[in-house]
């Protein structure tokens, strides 16, 4: 298959994963709920924050929530269900159909995945941007910001779908991957930096999370609320790049083990 | 008083079947719940960090978050460990599967809730004493209470999810919609909420009674107050009453529909 093949495999199975999404009105929905939840409990948690205590670490309130509320939409758009329901093809056999294919199964699963992960970003964007404007009077997140979420936004979706994919294939020698895809979650949750800013963090401790990927899935894209000078801002997308084709090879060599597996028996 | 002792009993039984599921796979019960256990004190650190740079949030410190803490990781982890097949209440719904239930002389809603049990759970359970005693700083004369208020506390989100996943009955293909209010829940339950605004509390003691499973628990742990414990009592009460009535209305109209 050539390169342009694989494009329009891409193309095809992103286009089923959005329409995936816009059929899933209730569901949907359930998810802005559970986004504005959240993100209105924690920003009723900064308010109480000493306006003189988040200046010394060139903080705000309005930039507290701006940044929380880009952290969560990333985690809202890119599910965490996905490695379960890769864990069951697998477990369920549904995998071997998928090997009959002309095509690498990591190409069709991260078409959809990426479909699926754009559709939610299209239909949550509007509502959640709304949601944190409300929160901080306008000032989170301005018009100037947009743009770099922008192009954030879909590298960090990459890096962490393909975490879906390999976390799912753990279920070949582990039986289940949920212990690995939760400890992988909470190291995302707690080296990138989910709440608050890598700047609370010890120094010794926000060093070691920049040595992750996990800071290019959260703190990344998040950092666009919070004023960073724009050479930051051309070191992190960067490093998100960095990410993206580390974890693409992976996903390819992944690939491969996946099917030796298959075809061998051996799940 | 033999009525209730034949409940009890029925109870017992099915508990005991439950808990056999673990006997066939004691290492996988053990990885999981030690999996559980370890990513909840990962997440708690983020909330160490942010004390250790804050100190304190209108007056609460880390200490009281432990506590906080302590008390939904058990409560949650009770439930789940002993009661998980309410998770399950909707599926059965969809697929009919629930007609078997009903079809029996006795009521439907204990043998669902009490058919499915949750290894991972055990992680949580074990969750809560380190975050009490720990960070909490919880002393050993608190253990009645805290072992009180765990119960009213995992019975409160027992209650709910009946309730959540009673939604079924009403709305088709909504297995996913419960799920959430599920995670919202423990969300709101893990955030701390007297320093939110009022319109949010006004949720969080109604709709979504994260204030009963954790707040209050954590004021009657700082002073214990006895007309907090007798509002928790009746919250638990009311909770409880509420989700048979609603699940009970459920069944009766799915029974007409299915005709």
């Amino acid at each position: 298959m050539t390169l342009w093949h694989y494009l329009r495999v891409l193309s095809v199975s992103g286009k089923g994963g959005i329409r995936k999404i816009m059929a899933e009105g209730l569901t949907t929905f359930g998810s802005l709920f559970m986004y504005t939840v959240i993100v209105f409990a924690y920003a009723g948690v900064f308010r109480w924050l000493s306006p003189d205590l988040l200046a010394q670490y060139n903080l705000t309130y309005a930039k507290m929530v701006g940044y929380v509320c880009i952290t969560e939409f990333v985690l809202f758009c890119a599910t965490p269900i996905l490695f379960k329901e890769f864990q069951n093809d697998i477990l369920g056999d549904q995998i071997d159909l998928e090997l009959v294919r002309p095509c690498p199964i990591w190409v069709v699963r991260m078409g959809e995945w990426m479909g699926r992960y754009i559709g939610r970003l299209m239909v949550l964007a509007v509502p959640c941007y709304c949601v944190c404007q409300y929160l901080t009077a306008g000032q989170g997140l301005t018009l100037a910001m947009l743009p770099g979420i922008v192009l954030s936004l879909p590298l960090a979706g990459v890096i962490r779908l393909v975490s879906h994919f390999i976390v799912g294939m753990t279920c070949l020698w582990l039986g289940q991957s949920e212990p690995i895809a939760w400890v992988w979650q909470k190291s995302e949750f707690l080296f990138g930096a989910l709440l608050w800013p890598l700047a609370f963090y010890p120094p010794v401790l926000a060093k070691l999370a920049w040595f992750t990927p996990f800071p290019s899935l959260l703190t990344a894209p998040a950092s666009w609320a919070l004023d960073a000078s724009w050479q930051a801002h051309i070191g992190s997308l960067s490093l998100q790049l960095f990410w993206c084709v580390v974890f693409l090879a992976a996903t390819m060599v992944a690939d491969n083990v996946l099917c030796r597996h298959v075809r061998q028996g051996l799940k | 008083m033999e009525h209730l002792a034949t409940h009890l009993h029925y109870i017992g039984t099915l508990i005991g079947i439950n808990m056999r599921a673990h006997h066939g796979d004691v290492k996988r019960t053990v990885s999981l719940g030690l999996a559980m256990l370890f990513q909840n004190l990962m997440f708690f650190t983020l909330w160490v960090i942010f004390f250790h740079t804050v100190q304190q949030v209108k007056g609460w410190q880390l200490a009281d978050l432990g506590l906080m803490y302590g008390t939904v990781a058990t409560a949650v982890g009770l439930t789940i460990f002993m009661a998980d097949g309410v998770r399950t209440i909707g599926t059965k719904i969809q697929n009919g599967s629930i007609d078997g239930l009903l079809a029996r002389p006795r009521h439907a809603l204990l043998p669902l809730i009490l058919s499915r049990s949750n290894s991972a759970s055990l992680g949580d359970i074990l969750s809560g004493p380190i975050y009490w005693f720990l960070f909490g700083h919880a002393t050993a004369s608190q253990i009645p209470l805290l072992l009180v208020i765990t119960v009213m506390a995992s019975s409160i989100f027992l209650s709910s999810l009946v309730i959540f996943y009673s939604m079924p009955f009403w709305v088709s293909n909504s297995q996913r919609f419960p799920d959430q209010m599920f995670d919202i829940l423990i969300i709101f339950c893990s955030i701390p909420q007297h320093a939110q605004t009022d319109a949010v509390k006004v949720v969080m003691f109604s709709l979504l009674p994260a204030g009963f499973i954790s707040l209050i628990p954590v004021g009657l742990l700082h002073q214990f107050d006895a007309r907090m414990l007798a509002l928790m009592m009746a919250a638990t009460l009311f909770y409880g009453v509420l989700a048979v009535i609603i699940f009970n209305a459920g069944v009766r109209r799915y029974v007409q529909a299915r005709g």
